[in-house]
């Protein structure tokens, strides 16, 4: 008995690891007050090779070797605004998921979180709530912070 | 007592001694000798029988071992009983566990087996332009934060210069 309960349990965590960012597309795709924009890893590579002039070599690596995928969350209505913002609730309820920055300006309140899903894998999830509108991209892979910082500027 | 009393009495003596006696005869042979009229010469055979006697298991306890045996046996058909209820709920469990994990592992499967919707409609261009912007919403924010951390810490700075020179003039009269 305790057998199977251990093997149910851990189909449970690995269910719960590989499908947490379906899960939240799956949930935010039903929500038609937001925009939602999923890139897969596929995706990602495909778009590299497509603009590898317009990247610099070190973002390239990095995009194709370290991100897994990326989900853009993005409203400019009440609704959508309140959604995402009981997404950002519930982030911040989950033990799991560290608060690794805050900052809060007259403008905008910013809240950046870090979910281990495996031995190096992460996920980063920036969430911006503004006066009127609300912004969270999720961004999964074997990345740090300082990777995301780089990608940015390779990208530019 | 009477000489065919005496006589019985001494045949049954003897019969006991030998260990032949049967269980009636030994009830006879404490009759007679419990007897008032009882001669002299067999008194130390009484007083041998009663000591015996209050040895001997009760009178009753054969009964008493059967009836108990007996409840024994009709206790043990109630206790298995006991044992197939306590069964149930275990098997139920398991049943149920069983179940959860099928279940589970159908969801699972169906879920592995329908792909991410594809953004068949987003260009590379585009793919590019909202990864570009994705990646620069947490750029914005750390460079923010970086700020931030720089400001706090010029503003600490400032306050720790303003009280030395606070404190110093009057450390040095």
């Amino acid at each position: 008995m305790k057998r199977l309960q251990l093997l149910f349990f851990f189909i449970l965590t690995v269910n719960a690891v590989v499908f947490a960012q379906t899960d939240l597309y799956s949930r935010c795709e039903k929500e038609k007050s937001i925009t939602t924009v999923y890139i897969s890893k596929a995706m990602l590579q495909m778009m590299v090779n497509e603009n590898h002039n317009n990247i610099d070599k070190g973002a390239i690596a990095m995009l194709k070797d370290k991100i897994d995928n990326v989900l853009i969350l993005n409203t400019n209505n009440s609704k959508g605004v309140k959604f995402l913002n009981g997404l950002r609730t519930e982030f911040m309820s989950n033990k799991k998921r560290e608060v690794l920055m805050r900052i809060n300006d007259p403008n905008s309140d910013v809240v950046i979180f870090r979910l281990p899903i495996g031995e190096e894998k992460s996920q980063f999830a920036i969430s911006v709530l503004g006066k009127d509108y609300a912004t969270m991209v999720v961004i999964e892979g074997i990345l740090t912070l300082e990777d995301i910082s780089r990608i940015s500027k390779g990208m530019l | 007592m009477d000489t065919t009393q005496i006589y019985k009495l001494r045949q049954l003596l003897e019969r006991f001694y030998a260990a032949d006696t049967a269980p009636d005869e030994e009830k006879s042979l404490r009759e007679l000798l419990s007897d008032p009229d009882l001669p002299e010469e067999f008194l130390p055979d009484r007083n041998m029988m009663e000591a015996m006697s209050m040895l001997l298991p009760s009178e009753n306890l054969e009964e008493r071992i059967s009836m108990r045996i007996d409840s024994f046996a009709q206790d043990e058909p109630v206790k298995s009983k006991e044992s197939v209820k306590f069964r149930w709920p275990i098997l139920l469990r398991w049943s149920a566990a069983v179940a959860a994990a099928v279940v589970f592992a159908v969801i699972s499967i169906i879920r592995i087996s329908t792909p991410i919707p594809a953004q068949a409609e987003m260009s590379p261009e585009e793919v590019y332009e909202q990864t570009a912007m994705a990646f620069m919403i947490f750029a914005e924010a750390l460079d923010k934060g970086r700020a931030a951390i720089e400001i706090a810490d010029s503003t600490t700075i400032n306050a720790s210069v303003k009280a030395m020179d606070a404190i110093f003039p009057i450390q040095q009269p």
